[in-house]
């Protein structure tokens, strides 16, 4: 199941761009960018804020079918054209977090870290996260996951990857 | 029993030696005695480890002559990879719109150039 572009080791996700480092960082930087591709397909994204720098906020709309979704972002470090940190949740209209509009147990707020490498003109994003302010539940799936990057759960993940397949 | 102990997916792997043991007899069916030779802990410990994750849905005991093989039900490790499966998802969406940007971006960048 596992490819070279697309790896799934716990919360990490690997995958490669053809287009070099500064464009792929550009593509988070940059307002205009950034609503041009972000966003669930047919899902018009309106960002009312947007401060891309070490302790800025973004806030952003996500429309489709009547239905009305915000997103937050909070950025931690950044690394021009290397590295960017940042805490994901949804929120309200007012920047408030709120519940993730899944119907699953999904934690409030998400630490990710983006770190871009560039190898003969193609871009590999690897993006990194891990759960905060989670409950127990949220952190036992965190940890069990966790463990499958040191190759301790790999196997019976590797299991959970085939189950997954058959059955959708 | 008052209050009855959670027994779910999420109790079975919240303890480092329960996903230990899941991960012993993922691979192969064991024995008791064959589990608790991995770990330092006493044999009831091992036990009493056991006795949960069966409780938790996530081993069944069987039964082969005088033994008693453990052997793991997976199944249930479906509940735990949701949000994490959601996220996953929701990033492969993000990227693969991200990959259709850059694209566009590229090919507007080299028409220009042409001109």
């Amino acid at each position: 199941m596992n490819t070279q572009t697309d790896k799934k080791e716990g919360l990490k996700i690997v995958r490669d761009f053809k287009a070099p480092k500064a464009l792929v960082f550009q593509a988070f930087a940059t307002a205009e960018a950034f609503a041009d591709w972000w966003g669930p397909a047919g899902m018009p994204v309106t960002v009312t804020h947007f401060d891309f720098r070490q302790g800025g906020k973004t806030h952003y709309k996500m429309e489709a079918g009547g239905q009305t979704m915000w997103g937050l972002f909070k950025y931690g470090n950044i690394v021009k054209p290397d590295l960017i940190e940042f805490v994901s949740s949804f929120s309200d209209e007012a920047g408030n977090i709120c519940k993730a509009p899944f119907p699953m147990d999904f934690p409030m707020e998400i630490s990710n870290q983006l770190t871009l490498a560039e190898n003969n003109g193609i871009t590999t994003l690897t993006l990194q996260g891990h759960p905060i302010n989670a409950t127990p539940e949220q952190e036992a799936t965190y940890a069990a996951m966790s463990q499958s990057m040191e190759g301790g759960f790999a196997g019976t993940f590797n299991q959970l990857d085939a189950y997954l397949a058959k059955i959708q | 029993m008052s209050l009855a102990a959670r027994r779910d997916v999420f109790q079975a792997i919240a303890d480092p030696t329960r996903r230990q043991i899941i991960n012993l007899v993922a691979h192969r069916a064991m024995n008791l005695n064959a589990i608790a030779d991995n770990f330092e802990m006493s044999r009831p410990a091992i036990s009493q480890h056991i006795k949960i994750l069966t409780e938790c849905g996530m081993i069944v005991i069987k039964q082969v002559g005088r033994e008693r093989f453990c052997e793991a039900k997976l199944d249930g490790l479906n509940e735990v990879a949701s949000w994490i499966d959601q996220y996953r998802q929701m990033w492969q969406e993000k990227f693969n719109s991200l990959d259709k940007y850059l694209t566009k971006v590229q090919s507007v960048t080299k028409k220009n150039k042409a001109k």
